[in-house]
């Protein structure tokens, strides 16, 4: 774990995890075309662990299933031919205190996720819940700018903080 | 990856229609910019890879129509940089091109005789300086007219300028000598911009302002002339428009995107316009937002603007992959002065498979010329793995250079025969499925025939293990090998390199025996067998 000085938030309120996926036999079936649904992208961030404190971000409440919105089909104004899958993924995520510094390196640990995760065409879009965080449009305007990103990415200290934020705990 | 250059001809009416000419593969991973020389006859390109690609056309004699031609990489010029190279300039003689990386340094480039043995084999691009200063990442660089000015910035928010001795029409030899550090922004700086006449700069920045410098002729000291406020979000891309013909008795005009999705065209006014409008402070003149363009881009950030020299088309690179382009209304009966008519003239959707990060008009080839053929622009769009979509699969090399990268050759027998036994005719085969087998035997190699998509086979055991003296029907042997031949099969065989190798086939028949105690026998014939160890 990286060196922190201090725990901002003590004493984290826990959240029961939810249950496992039940995969339906349509999902089994490799002749049906599966699209990416909101509990994919659920189970893809849900075991990402707080940089503070040994729990995955679904314990600490800091993402519920139902702050996940895939944007579907959605017609632009300059139209010309129909955009019939927009591939946009759009998350917002809720810090568990409105103050918490730690923010924007788990909103770039969940676009690392998605982005490694996910095909390519997807725009992912990582944002602070509205109202949730006391620097939230710092937050988001970081996360929103793919240079800083892509920078942050190549910078080793930070990419280690990050892969250990992904790396799956033992028995999660 | 990638550039795409782009024809854009007029049909009927107000819309015109883009078309793909070619793309340029080869980076690997995300290009971020591309920059065509002054005589627009090379592109170079940069991104992620580290490198910066050379483009020219096959047998070029020069500018022109050459551009129709097949655009090939001429050269790559590689080790300068530590990091992601984010930005290329050429300079205005197109003799040095300068480099700016996320490793907090810029590189110069020259183009110098090369000769070996004796002989002159043409002029090549060599770095011949690294400008250090910048505490972060160098995101743009850009050359004034002259070419005795560089201008660079970074995240560390500050604005360089850089002062050089020699001219362009001799070799480099002095230090570039930094003439200025502007400290203007409150946030890092995207982009830098000279005006393509006068020694003006213009800075773009994440704090949502371009702001714009000149030298002070009396005190020699650069300084901030003004502030250009109105974008909401970060100002992504500066492109100043090269007056052409009657309009030089008007101030000049800059362009500038954003992350707020829209596209802003600013105005000079000097201290005597026409048009009344109050001049700056210190008599410098008064710059003023006079056209935005929004409800374009479907609300996704603007990477890029490139005003057409030759045209006057506005194109620009957007993050919903698309590249637009924008053309002023001839005569537009405005009602307010100087505010131009702006419209849309076309949308290149999917233009890239990812978001496009830059866009540059050639510089000599006109955009419109009739109604056919015209307008040349390229556009450098995002990230490595669509790579592999449009080229499906790997080199074969590449996938041989990563398995010896987990197990090396020298880990195996000295008497084994191990490696890349039959290696398909054409260095360009990709291989999108590989076979694993333990031997391989007439019934294996049949199954991977009948499959169709199978490019390698992964056979445990040696395949040719004895000298085959002839490839014939006769034995089984020489079958299977004709036959991974003929269907452009490549067999791979590790064998006790993968005994060997750490965690690989002996220590995973150790470990039946669980915890027990593991004594080494024979040592295999790497010379540095701990390091091995790291693997």
């Amino acid at each position: 774990m990286a060196k922190l000085e201090k725990l901002e938030n003590l004493n984290p309120k826990l959240f029961r995890r939810c249950d496992d996926r039940v995969i339906s036999s349509e999902e089994q079936d490799e002749n049906v075309c599966d699209e990416f649904d909101n509990r994919e992208i659920f189970d893809l961030i849900r075991s990402i662990n707080d940089p503070e404190h040994p729990l995955t971000l679904e314990e600490l409440n800091v993402l519920e299933i139902n702050n996940i919105h895939i944007l579907k089909t959605f017609l632009k104004h300059v139209v010309f031919h129909v955009d019939n899958q927009n591939n946009e993924i759009n998350v917002r995520f809720t810090p568990t205190i409105p103050h918490c510094s730690m923010a924007t390196l788990i909103g770039l640990s969940i676009q690392v996720q998605l982005l490694r995760a996910l095909p390519t065409r997807f725009k992912v879009s990582v944002q602070v819940t509205p109202g949730s965080h006391a620097s939230e449009s710092a937050v988001n305007k970081q996360l929103a700018d793919k240079e800083r990103v892509a920078a942050a990415l190549e910078n080793t200290y930070l990419l280690e903080v990050i892969n250990q934020c992904l790396t799956l705990k033992q028995g999660a | 990856m990638l550039e795409t250059f782009v024809n854009l001809s007029s049909n009927q009416g107000n819309m015109g229609r883009l078309e793909l000419l070619q793309t340029l593969s080869g980076h690997q991973g995300r290009v971020w910019n591309v920059a065509w020389n002054p005589r627009g006859d090379i592109l170079a390109s940069c991104g992620e890879d580290k490198t910066i690609r050379l483009w020219t056309t096959e047998g070029t004699s020069g500018q022109g129509d050459s551009i129709v031609g097949n655009w090939v990489c001429r050269s790559t010029l590689v080790d300068a940089h530590q990091r992601t190279i984010r930005a290329v300039a050429w300079s205005p003689c197109g003799n040095r091109l300068a480099s700016a990386s996320f490793d907090a340094t810029t590189a110069v480039w020259e183009r110098r005789i090369q000769q070996s043995g004796g002989l002159i084999r043409g002029k090549e691009f060599e770095c011949v300086a690294t400008l250090e200063g910048h505490e972060s990442e160098v995101k743009s660089v850009s050359w004034a007219r002259s070419g005795r000015l560089l201008a660079t910035c970074s995240r560390d928010r500050s604005v360089w300028i850089w002062e050089v001795e020699n001219g362009e029409d001799e070799e480099l030899e002095g230090e570039f000598e930094c003439a200025a550090v502007l400290n203007s922004h409150s946030q890092d700086v995207k982009r830098v911009a000279w005006h393509p006449e006068r020694d003006l700069l213009a800075s773009a920045s994440y704090d949502d302002t371009v702001r714009l410098y000149m030298e002070d002729q009396a005190h020699g000291e650069w300084s901030e002339i003004a502030v250009l406020s109105s974008h909401t979000s970060t100002v992504w891309g500066l492109s100043w428009e090269v007056q052409r013909g009657e309009k030089t008795e008007v101030g000049c005009r800059l362009a500038t995107c954003g992350g707020d999705g829209s596209v802003k065209i600013w105005q000079e006014f000097g201290p005597n316009n026409t048009e009344g409008v109050a001049p700056g402070p210190n008599g410098y003149p008064t710059w003023k937002c006079i056209c935005t363009l929004s409800g374009h881009h479907g609300g996704r950030p603007v990477y890029d603007v490139s005003w057409c020299p030759c045209t006057g088309y506005i194109a620009t690179a957007c993050g919903d992959d698309a590249i637009r382009i924008f053309g002023e209304a001839v005569g537009g009966d405005s009602i307010d002065f100087g505010t131009p008519s702006v419209e849309l003239l076309a949308t290149q959707r999917s233009a890239h498979l990812q978001d496009v990060n830059s866009v540059t008009w050639n510089p000599t080839v006109p955009g419109l010329k009739g109604a056919l053929c015209s307008a040349r622009m390229s556009s450098g769009a995002e990230k490595g793995l669509s790579t592999s979509s449009q080229e499906k699969g790997l080199l074969i090399k590449d996938i041989v250079a990563k398995l010896e990268s987990w197990a090396p050759l020298r880990l195996a027998g000295s008497w084994d025969k191990v490696g890349l036994q039959v290696e398909p005719s054409g260095s360009s085969n990709r291989v999108t499925s590989v076979m694993l087998t333990n031997d391989l035997t007439e019934a294996v190699v049949e199954e991977a025939v009948a499959k169709g998509s199978i490019g390698m086979i992964i056979s445990y055991h040696p395949p040719i293990f004895q000298a085959l003296k002839t490839l014939t029907n006769r034995t089984w042997k020489e079958r299977v090998i004709r036959t991974c031949i003929e269907n452009k099969i490549a067999v791979y065989s590790p064998h006790t390199a993968w005994d060997a190798v750490n965690g690989g086939v002996n220590d995973w028949l150790a470990s039946a025996f669980g915890e027990s105690l593991t004594i080494l026998i024979a040592r295999c014939n790497c010379p540095n067998n701990f390091e091995e160890k790291k693997n």
